[in-house]
């Protein structure tokens, strides 16, 4: 593929996003991941010995030691992703738009330029408010699949980031 | 002028009669099977006295219902807002500022032709909650509404200059740009994708074979013996079934093209499209410049032949994106499309003369593997392994197919791009197209598979306020200069997109 040839030469006056310094999420989120995935797999481990109480077949019987070692495997692994993907979560401003990139293994990047938002919100979850995290949700005309939510943020960096972008789309006006 | 609204004005009666039909409707939608199951049920018993009184029941709440919901609609108009009471059980006021009122539009169905009313809906600019519509309104009350209202609102909006107007007064002369007579009708009629229709037609019945015998049905002579009998009795018997089904189908369709766009006529405005068309129901609908998102226009083989496409100008839309706001015209060919956009582009730019890109081979070495190739391998082994009968080997003549259609897509991919437009071009069997100008994008997402980013590639989407734009398997770094492009573009650009 040889094309942009023209586009090229107008690109090198747009700041390019690779100047844009990406900022990883908090530490504590990571605690929120792994906490998240261990209620999981109290959840179903609770689940699996109530069934064995409950079920009285032959071969549910018999492998249920594999089925616990099964879902012990997939904690494992669920862990390991969620604690790979932490490192991958970051954010980065530009003068005029907001960049959310994530995914260890099907990588995302989103921006979303000021002048486009709609509406942003600031949210906390259970786990969020006793660490002190918030997540900032950015909404445009796009529709749900485009909207940007970072988690993982400082409550008071959450809301000046919400302050910040408000004050961006009034001054727009 | 003087306001022939400034006392509390009802609908036309003629109202109650449509409103009727319409509970009659939700009824029989919401119980349709209990219906039916009433009626199977009726050779068990005495349940005829049950039927008729339900019946009476239900008619009479839905006449009750439909005088009281008349009764307690009114609207006014009140200064420079719509005043509109209504609402049976919960009472609700709702005032529409003119400002924020985008069009009318004007509908009529057969009785409305007969009793000379209209249904209009009122298209506003904020959120679904102040979208409206009024059932039947006599015809020249509705028009004198329409003129106050349009009148008003460009009084309002000569205060503020800054503001567009929003919207023409409907008297004003208009240009017809596109219109379809009774023959280019039937050609559309005939080159609909008349296999889909035959597919859904397939499973349609399947289900509803499943709802039937769920509300109590005899369907028990469908099963093994007539099927088994009906494939011994031949396969010329079951492809002239098929056939006949077909011709059906396309008469069916060229039946419903006509009604839904007789005398189709597109005009040009001031600062957008109108369109009208419909036999029985005729239909108005109207799209301003700004608020037009994506321009699409497909064919398929069929349409080829004919040299036409169906095109979409997709609007903006306070609901989330519904077809319903966007304008649809069938059976237009190239040359009038590129007229169309013209107009939109204001003859700044060619979308055709632009350099065409390709999209990345290994989307087609990807594709052959995961879609063409090894799905259907391991269903037929897993089918051999289970059946172990010959027939399994029949799986594998999905490979050629699917290996041919992502041939095809592969190679009628490609798109172009310059600093106001994206264009891009797909398909199997058909050839979709699609436009966008840049500034009109909401925002941009960059994905990548764990194929793509071992080979640094990525897909774009590029999120409009009536629908997305994907390009699959570009390098990473074209997909991240094509990125900050069209960012930059919505970034500088202070036009009005919505």
């Amino acid at each position: 593929m040889d094309g942009f040839s023209n586009v090229q030469i107008q690109l090198e006056e747009i700041p390019s996003l690779g100047e844009l310094n990406y900022v990883p999420l908090e530490r504590k989120y990571l605690n929120i991941l792994l906490l998240n995935s261990l209620l999981v797999f109290i959840i179903s481990i609770v689940l699996l010995v109530y069934l064995w109480t409950v079920i009285d077949k032959q071969w549910f019987q018999n492998n249920f030691q594999w089925m616990l070692v099964g879902l012990l495997a997939l904690f494992v692994l669920q862990f390991l992703f969620a604690y790979k993907s932490f490192s991958y979560k970051a954010y980065g401003f530009r003068e005029a738009d907001i960049t959310y990139k994530s995914g260890w293994l099907w990588r995302s990047i989103t921006t979303v330029p000021f002048n486009r938002v709609q509406h942003c919100e600031v949210s906390q979850g259970v786990l969020d408010r006793y660490f002190g995290l918030a997540k900032l949700k950015i909404f445009t005309a796009g529709g749900s699949a485009s909207d940007v939510s970072i988690p993982g943020l400082l409550l008071d960096q959450a809301s000046d980031l919400k302050e910040f972008i408000l004050e961006k789309i009034k001054t727009d006006e | 002028m003087s306001n022939l609204f400034a006392e509390p004005t009802r609908q036309s009666p003629v109202a109650i009669i449509l409103l009727i039909y319409k509970y009659f409707i939700n009824i029989i939608r919401q119980f349709w099977p209990a219906i039916i199951a009433v009626f199977i049920g009726q050779r068990s018993g005495n349940v005829s006295n049950l039927i008729l009184i339900s019946v009476i029941v239900v008619a009479v709440s839905a006449l009750i219902f439909a005088i009281a919901s008349y009764l307690r609609f009114s609207f006014k108009v009140q200064g420079d807002e719509l005043f509109i009471e209504k609402g049976v059980f919960k009472k609700s006021k709702l005032n529409i500022p003119f400002e924020r009122i985008q069009t009318l539009n004007f509908e009529q169905g057969l009785l409305h032709q007969i009793f000379d009313v209209v249904r209009i809906e009122v298209d506003t600019a904020g959120s679904a909650k102040n979208e409206f519509s009024f059932n039947a309104i006599q015809k020249n009350l509705a028009e004198e509404l329409r003129t106050l209202i349009l009148e008003r609102k460009t009084e309002i909006e000569v205060v503020e200059p800054s503001e567009q107007a929003e919207d023409l007064p409907i008297k004003e002369e208009l240009k017809t740009i596109f219109s379809l007579d009774l023959k280019d009708l039937f050609i559309v009629g005939l080159t609909q994708n008349h296999l889909r229709t035959l597919v859904l037609l397939f499973f349609f019945a399947l289900w509803g074979m499943g709802e039937l015998s769920d509300a109590g049905f005899d369907l028990d002579w469908i099963n093994k013996e007539s099927a088994t009998a009906l494939i011994e009795s031949g396969v010329v018997i079951i492809l002239s079934l098929v056939f006949i089904l077909l011709i059906l189908i396309i008469l069916g369709t060229a039946i419903r093209t006509i009604l839904t766009y007789y005398e189709f006529k597109m005009f040009r405005t001031d600062k957008g499209f109108k369109i009208q068309s419909g036999l029985l129901n005729r239909k108005e609908y109207a799209a301003l410049d700004y608020k037009i998102q994506q321009i699409k226009w497909v064919n398929n083989p069929l349409k080829r032949i004919f040299k036409i496409h169906h095109l979409q100008l997709k609007q903006a839309s306070s609901i989330a994106v519904s077809s319903k706001k966007s304008i649809k015209v069938p059976g237009i060919n190239l040359s009038k499309i590129n007229e169309i956009v013209k107009y939109l582009f204001r003859d700044k730019n060619n979308y055709s003369e632009l350099e065409t890109h390709k999209i990345s081979v290994l989307y087609l070495y990807r594709n052959l593997a995961y879609i063409g190739i090894l799905p259907w391998v391991i269903i037929f082994g897993m089918v051999f392994y289970i059946t172990n009968r010959p027939e399994s080997y029949f799986i594998l003549l999905a490979i050629p197919y699917f290996s041919i259609t992502t041939w095809f897509a592969y190679r009628k991919w490609a798109f172009r791009i310059n600093d106001d437009l994206i264009y891009t071009h797909h398909g199997i069997f058909e050839n979709k197209n699609n436009l966008v100008q840049l500034y009109k994008i909401q925002n941009v997402q960059i994905h990548q598979s764990p194929f793509q980013w071992r080979r640094n590639l990525a897909n774009i989407r590029m999120f409009t306020a009536a629908g997305s734009v994907l390009i699959p398997y570009v390098k990473y770094e074209e997909a991240l200069k094509i990125k900050d492009l069209v960012l930059y573009q919505i970034e500088t650009n202070e036009l009005k997109w919505y």
